[in-house]
């Protein structure tokens, strides 16, 4: 399929990016799920491969997609460069989606991993969840500037079924509001306040983190997992990973069988 | 598109356009996202006589318009491809080539014999794998050995056409070409990646964990174009071209260079519909150049 590109900005190392994408690309997209996006010249084919993003939104009444992404390598920085009307290949939605869970749920999003909590988010209270939010990143730089600047925004025009909402914004080194890890936020909120499930998603050590609190106290977790991907449809071979099922260690595509997992499959 | 429509080795194809083994999965991944009944044929992922794990991660990264992978033939097996996966396939309407290797002669015939007798249009064989009882040195490694493989299989495939898949890691390919050619291939398909290398120099290791990869992609396309030309001129079955095709016009290289159909591979990676749109694109390339049937471009480069 082909989007086209509505707007590009970028804040700080963070690109963002609206698409205008077909209807069937928005119909059938589910929470945790992925898109590739290319972002080569077409005359060059380079780079040749798609990259796998989850959206930050979701618009099905007017079929536009945003991605937050971090500008890290050559992809991701073509990408960041590419001009409004330019159009770029997106694949349909793609990947094995998160449980959406009702009750009380935390989430935890460490830097760029906002974009598909963001998302998630909206879902959760749509579907009458309470949410509390921890996001953090290493500084106040590495927060996602729009997300901050509206505090909830996206969720204030959500039509909130939930009692309550609440968002807790961290950085490493307190150059932003309260310093700390979201997972080290998490765990003093744990105490006090039941929570039915949560999600994290994240660099590694703080999907870790998340795990051994939600261990602890008993409390469901879903993460997203990230790999290299060629197809994205699990047809390559070229993004497995191990996981624990049935009692054995199976090697799966983070692409199909992922890349949202139950936290207690998952070699931290 | 009558004027895609191909018969090659006796098997009819609507268009000449077959997903390159490696790249499109059983076919089955890419249902959803791809119509599978506009795809002239698939070669699926090469199978062994086992099921077979492949290689450790990372097995991919992306190069200059190219990618390397060592993916490491892993696969599910003949047993599980014909019971699991096959029945799905002939759901749609599309030619179905299996692709298989094997890491002894006697491995390679016990799995052509069994796909010898299954509902499958065509067998193809990768010759560019280790055989562990030479030491690991591969079936390519010499005309000869490529030949003993292939009179080998020759001899227990007695219902499908045979395709040798070629190695462009060799010094003078045409000698491959006419060695399997001579040892009972009924068409070839060139070229396989080529061996390649990526170095972190962060690290100072290599990207893949394998060390070195198959390379593949638009980065190839030149090379593999000039392989199928330099092939056409010695053999004379016919050539399936692969290698970096992206467009109809690639496509129409290929066949210009002496190709009787193509394979298309990395490309499905960047596009999941890219077969439908090439075969769109080569079916315009015919219109607008007064080419009634695309079989007419088979080596018509003009030198």
């Amino acid at each position: 399929m082909q989007a086209t590109i509505i707007e590009n900005t970028s804040h700080n190392s963070y690109g963002f990016l609206s698409l205008s994408v077909p209807e069937e690309a928005v119909n059938d997209y589910r929470p945790g799920q992925f898109y590739m996006l290319s972002a080569n010249n077409k005359n060059t084919y380079d780079p040749i491969l798609r990259r796998p993003f989850a959206p930050y939104s979701v618009n099905s009444d007017r079929h536009e997609l945003t991605f937050l992404f971090s500008i890290v390598g050559r992809g991701t920085r073509a990408l960041a460069d590419m001009g409004k009307d330019v159009r770029l290949s997106i694949s349909a939605p793609l990947g094995n989606p998160f449980k959406i869970l009702k009750g009380n749920i935390a989430l935890i999003a460490g830097g760029v991993g906002l974009a598909p909590i963001n998302y998630l988010a909206k879902q959760l209270i749509y579907a009458g969840a309470n949410v509390t939010l921890y996001y953090g990143a290493r500084n106040k730089d590495l927060l996602f500037p729009p997300f901050i600047d509206n505090k909830f925004g996206s969720f204030k025009h959500a039509t909130p079924k939930s009692k309550q909402t609440k968002l807790v914004i961290c950085t490493d080194d307190g150059s932003y509001e309260i310093q700390g890890f979201g997972t080290d936020l998490f765990a003093t909120d744990v105490a006090n306040t039941h929570f039915d499930a949560c999600y994290a998603v994240g660099p590694k050590p703080m999907m870790r983190a998340a795990h051994d609190i939600c261990v602890k106290h008993n409390i469901p977790l879903h993460i997203s997992l990230e790999e290299i991907m060629a197809c994205g449809v699990g047809a390559c071979g070229g993004c497995m990973i191990d996981i624990k099922r049935d009692g054995k260690i199976q090697s799966v595509r983070c692409c199909t069988e992922g890349p949202a997992f139950d936290s207690k499959e998952v070699f931290f | 598109m009558d004027r895609l429509a191909i018969k090659l080795c006796g098997v009819d194809f609507k268009n000449p356009l077959i997903a390159a083994s490696g790249t499109f999965g059983y076919g089955l991944e890419y249902a959803e996202v791809c119509d599978l009944n506009a795809m002239g044929g698939i070669s699926v992922k090469g199978l062994s006589l086992e099921p077979h794990q492949g290689n450790s991660m990372p097995r991919i990264r992306e190069t200059a318009a190219g990618m390397l992978n060592s993916i490491g033939l892993q696969n599910i097996g003949v047993r599980a491809f014909i019971k699991d996966k096959l029945p799905r396939l002939h759901e749609y309407n599309t030619r179905i080539i299996v692709n298989f290797w094997g890491k002894t002669e006697e491995e390679y015939c016990k799995v052509a014999q069994i796909l010898d007798d299954v509902d499958v249009d065509m067998l193809e064989m990768n010759i560019s794998c280790p055989n562990v009882k030479e030491g690991g040195q591969s079936f390519s490694a010499t005309p000869d050995s490529a030949a003993n493989v292939t009179s080998a299989v020759r001899k227990v495939v007695k219902n499908k056409p045979l395709i040798v898949k070629l190695s462009p890691n060799v010094s003078d390919i045409t000698l491959y070409a006419n060695a399997v050619e001579r040892a009972g291939a009924d068409a070839l398909s060139a070229i396989n990646t080529l061996i390649g290398m990526a170095i972190n120099v962060k690290t100072r290791k290599p990207y893949l964990a394998n060390g070195i990869g198959g390379l593949s992609g638009a980065a190839i396309k030149p090379i593999a174009v000039h392989i199928v030309h330099k092939i056409y001129k010695s053999v004379k079955i016919p050539i399936i071209g692969v290698g970096g095709i992206m467009t109809g016009e690639d496509a129409a290289e290929f066949f210009l260079a002496g190709a009787s159909a193509v394979q298309v591979g990395t490309a499905n990676f960047a596009e999941h519909e890219a077969i439908p749109r090439i075969a769109s694109e080569l079916n315009k390339y015919c219109a607008d150049n007064s080419v009634n049937n695309v079989s007419e471009l088979t080596g018509g480069l003009l030198i």
